[in-house]
């Protein structure tokens, strides 16, 4: 076999070094951008490579984007293959390590299939052209007698056949072609069939490498004392106990970075040891004073009331629709409500670990569980001032993520423990360091106003939200919420009102803040749908007749305020109301919406769209005997467009569903002094399978709509509707998350 | 020096006697199969057998295993895939999979003790594992799919 190598930007052909016997194809991206504010503008969007073939005709299919429970292993090559008509089980996966010749690989926004579809489609049929042209060539035919099958190219005519293994050669000297054509979805093989998780008997058998179980020849263990307080500076230390621990070898000081620091970390000390063990023990021992300076007056109840105070006074307007004023001042109802919902941590089940080595010639190699491996890579060349080609990025399994690792402050960690240290350390956090030094999910207050007119709809609705921006972590001094905050689940309400003002209110924090799964959509559908039904009750009508004429007719627009990765990310409009209409209308039917419920037994509804999906959810509980409750049944109804793999979708409704009741249910953290209270699970309290409902039913929507995400849309939609089932119950609205606190001082009061 | 029998072999550790003997499996012995979660017993990532009973391997000093029978996810069958195991990749259980060495030993311990449990002893058996991921209605699902084919087998 001759070596050949093509990597393509569609239309520009460029030979770049050789690799041994395969006949690779490589596809350009759409430019995404990573999020507002990170990416350099005059970023290229190198071409990217993700069909290989192997000698004997195997295909390697390179998946850019992190695994951390999402399924893109299994999903993303399932594209390509079967547009190459490739025979699945002849597809070997390799993940892709951090680079930018693969575009976007920000693993978060609920992106990968929505922003991988359209490339990795192009990717496999292009691959097929060639074949069936290699193909045709042969056989002195036209290339349209013949058509590729199931990992070979058959002569319709003749019924002659050859293999993907007999044509790669000749393949591999073609041009690549434009526009190759795609399957239709009507035979579509992989596309839309159910698979399940190609990397489950390595995860049964615990032989998945994540963060935590990389292990470098040589290397030493790592944990850090890191301040407690946001920018809290070390004013003196004393390493005489910590040395004493047995294990223990060094200690090296993580540097301040000055805000704004992107991702960079606290400032901390490491110490250095033979063991994870004698790593924690050590940093135990440690004894460091803090000069925690203004940050240390953080704390949660006063932060309530700045945000309680900021709703009070108008904010920036990010829609601004009709005379509000005029209209609010008019006659009928008026409806009023304040929703709130506090910090948060992601807590994956593995807590963020880094392995890195930073080589005697300076050159830097990282194992890591990162959600953003692309960018990590561009941070760990500007921390080690050196150039991205002598940093190696490689990506481990993820154990969870939700948000949490697409900050990669703990990767810095290790590079600079490395660094010092001169050997490969593997930096691990504890639990307690995970809750304690998280990038926030942030507290926010929400109010809602609104006049009904005659027939019970809104003629005026004001919405006010406060909360920090995460945008501060690269623009100081930022005090609101960005129009692509608001923009998740506020400016993108489907709603038909003629006067309407959504305004952001100011809200600055002294914290790290962060994304995690479902971000403002969490604390905006929670006030909207629990609002909507505020307001049907004013206007004494049933919650699902009363959204359908709130909805008004079928309109698609496109919302002022959305995220710019998401817009180059989706090639869809952005909001559909026809589309909520009808997974309302479809989860209703289902589950025979009004229909008597057992004695006890209570329903709660909401609807949300979100990362371009729709998705409705049907909440039952039952009040027991004891005078508790149980969650009955989840049902959620989700129009994602179109369906990669539905069992993966199935598990991700079910995941998300858990992880939202989770934070309606429990999820609290409380800062006092600057700290977070809070440490592990025993106080950070998340589900667990005692206190999951015995039912939870996916309803997937057939849709030939682009595809949109599907790891999040199905988390914002819980609390809503639990909060309603509870309404049903008590009479009380539960305006506040967690519930278990507001159930207590319900029952107690 | 402490001797304990590990997956069916003698196996020598020579850590400090009161270092938790999840962190000697995966620093000292190199199997990484078991899982750190929490490190105060509290999700159940780390779940080993002790000799045949479940037990936090996070909590646990070595020095207490001292000639005791562990077995970890990589002992737990000899070729293949324990019928535990089996069931879990049946119902397509895990998603991230972090959580699920530690599930599959708590399932797998139940299962020994209680080869027909019911609901409630699956829930109770199982509340200490978290899955951040969410994967309880699968775990219950293979719990009563691995059930079924154990008692099939003994019935056969
Ligand atoms: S790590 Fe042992 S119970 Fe969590
Ligand atoms: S599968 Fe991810 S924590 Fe359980």
């Amino acid at each position: 076999m001759t070596t050949i190598l093509k990597l393509s930007r569609r239309d520009v052909l460029k030979a770049t070094g050789a690799v041994g016997g395969v006949f690779a194809l490589g596809v350009c991206l759409p430019g995404c951008q990573s999020r507002p504010g990170l990416t350099a503008a005059t970023e290229s969007f190198a071409p990217n490579l993700f069909v290989t073939f192997s000698p004997d005709g195997d295909v390697i299919i390179t998946v850019s984007r992190s695994e951390m429970g999402q399924g893109v292993r299994t999903s993303l090559p399932r594209i390509v293959a079967d547009q190459l008509e490739a025979d699945i089980a002849r597809v070997t996966i390799v993940q892709a390590p951090g680079d930018p010749k693969y575009g976007d690989q920000n693993t978060d926004g609920s992106k990968s299939v929505r922003m991988m579809f359209p490339p990795l489609c192009e990717a496999g049929a292009t691959a097929r052209v060639m074949l069936e042209q290699a193909a045709a060539d042969h056989w002195g035919v036209d290339r349209t007698e013949v058509a590729a099958n199931n990992h070979g190219v058959e002569h319709k005519v003749s019924g002659e056949r050859l293999e993907f293994s007999e044509l790669i050669e000749a393949a591999s000297r073609l041009e690549i072609p434009l526009n190759a054509r795609l399957k239709d979805p009507s035979e579509y093989r992989y596309i839309g069939m159910s698979a399940a998780n190609v990397d489950r008997e390595a995860f049964v058998t615990g032989k998945a490498v994540y963060g935590f179980d990389v292990v470098i020849p040589g290397m030493k263990y790592a944990c850090v004392a890191r301040a407690p307080v946001f920018d809290a500076r070390i004013k003196s230390y004393n390493t005489d106990a910590a040395a004493k621990v047995a294990g223990v070898s060094a200690f090296c000081k993580i540097p301040f970075s000055p805000h704004t620091r992107e991702f960079f970390p606290e400032e901390g000390i490491a110490v250095i040891a033979d063991s994870s063990w004698a790593a924690m023990r050590g940093r135990d021992a440690l004894e460091v004073e803090w000069d925690v300076s203004a940050n240390g007056d953080y704390n949660t109840a006063d932060y309530r009331k700045l945000l309680t105070n900021s709703v009070r006074n108008p904010g920036t307007a990010h829609v601004s629709r009709g005379d509000v004023d005029k209209a609010m001042a008019g006659a009928g109802k008026l409806v009023e409500a304040l929703y709130e919902t506090p910090m948060l941590a992601h807590a994956p089940m593995e807590p963020p670990v880094a392995t890195a080595w930073v080589k005697e010639n300076g050159d830097c190699e990282v194992w890591v569980p990162a959600q953003d491996p692309k960018d990590t890579r561009r941070l760990i060349a500007e921390w080690l001032d050196i150039d991205q080609s002598r940093v190696t990025v490689n990506v481990t399994f993820l154990g969870g993520a939700f948000g949490r690792k697409a900050q990669s402050d703990f990767i810095f960690e290790a590079v600079e423990a490395s660094r010092q240290a001169g050997v490969p350390v593997k930096l691990l956090w504890t639990r307690e360091d995970d809750i304690r030094n998280c990038y926030f999910h942030a507290e926010s207050i929400q109010t809602m106003q609104a006049r009904l007119g005659a027939d019970g709809l809104p003629t005026a609705w004001l919405m006010r939200s406060a909360y920090p921006s995460i945008d501060w972590m690269w623009q100081p001094g930022l005090d609101e919420p960005m129009p692509w905050e608001v923009g998740m689940g506020l400016t993108n309400m489907p709603f038909d009102v003629p006067n309407v003002s959504i305004e952001g209110c100011k809200a600055r924090i002294p914290i790290r803040i962060g994304w995690l799964r479902s971000v403002c959509n969490v604390w905006h559908s929670f006030a909207i749908n629990g609002f909507v039904d505020e307001m049907a009750e004013a206007a004494g009508a049933d919650v699902v007749a009363y959204r359908l004429r709130l909805l008004g007719k079928d309109r698609v627009f496109d919302a002022p305020n959305e995220p710019q990765d998401s817009i180059e990310c989706f090639n869809g409009r952005w909001v559909d109301t026809g589309r909520y209409r009808r997974v309302l209308e479809f989860l209703a039917g289902r589950c025979d919406w009004g229909k008597e419920l057992p004695e006890n037994h209570f329903r709660g509804l909401a609807v949300q769209n979100s990362f371009y999906s729709y998705t409705a959810t049907i909440i039952e509980i039952a009040i027991n005997k004891d005078g508790s409750f149980s969650i009955v049944s989840v049902d959620t109804a989700v129009d994602c467009g179109r369906i990669v793999n539905p069992e993966g979708v199935t598990a991700q409704v079910e995941g998300a569903t858990i992880f939202g009741l989770g934070l309606a249910l429990y999820g609290e953290l409380t800062a006092s002094d600057g700290r977070v209270q809070q440490s592990n699970f025993h106080d950070y309290r998340v589900m667990r399978i005692n206190e999951t409902p015995g039912v939870i039913r996916a309803h997937l929507m057939e849709s030939d709509e682009p595809p949109s995400g599907i790891g999040e849309p199905p988390t914002p939609v819980i609390a809503p509707a639990l909060a309603a089932a509870l309404y049903a119950a008590t009479g009380t609205r539960f305006r506040r998350m967690p519930f278990m606190k507001e159930w207590s001082a319900l029952k107690n009061s | 020096m402490i001797t304990l029998n590990l997956n069916g072999r003698e196996t020598e550790i020579a850590v400090e006697e009161d270092t938790p003997l999840l962190w000697a499996l995966r620093d000292e012995l190199g199997m990484t199969g078991t899982k750190y979660g929490c490190g105060i017993g509290a999700c159940g990532a780390c779940t080993v057998h002790i000799d045949g009973q479940p037990a936090r391997a996070c909590l646990t000093p070595v020095k207490a295993v001292a000639g005791k029978s562990i077995t970890t996810i990589e002992g737990l069958a000899e070729n293949g895939l324990s019928v535990v195991q089996q069931a879990w990749v049946d119902e397509n259980v895990p998603q991230c999979g972090y959580c699920q060495a530690g599930q599959i030993m708590s399932a797998t311990a139940l299962l020994t003790s209680n080869p027909d449990p019911t609901d409630a002893d699956i829930e109770t058996a199982m509340a200490g594992n978290i899955c951040r991921c969410g994967t309880y209605p699968r775990i219950r699902k293979a719990i009563r799919v691995a059930a079924g084919r154990m008692s099939h087998d003994d019935n056969s």
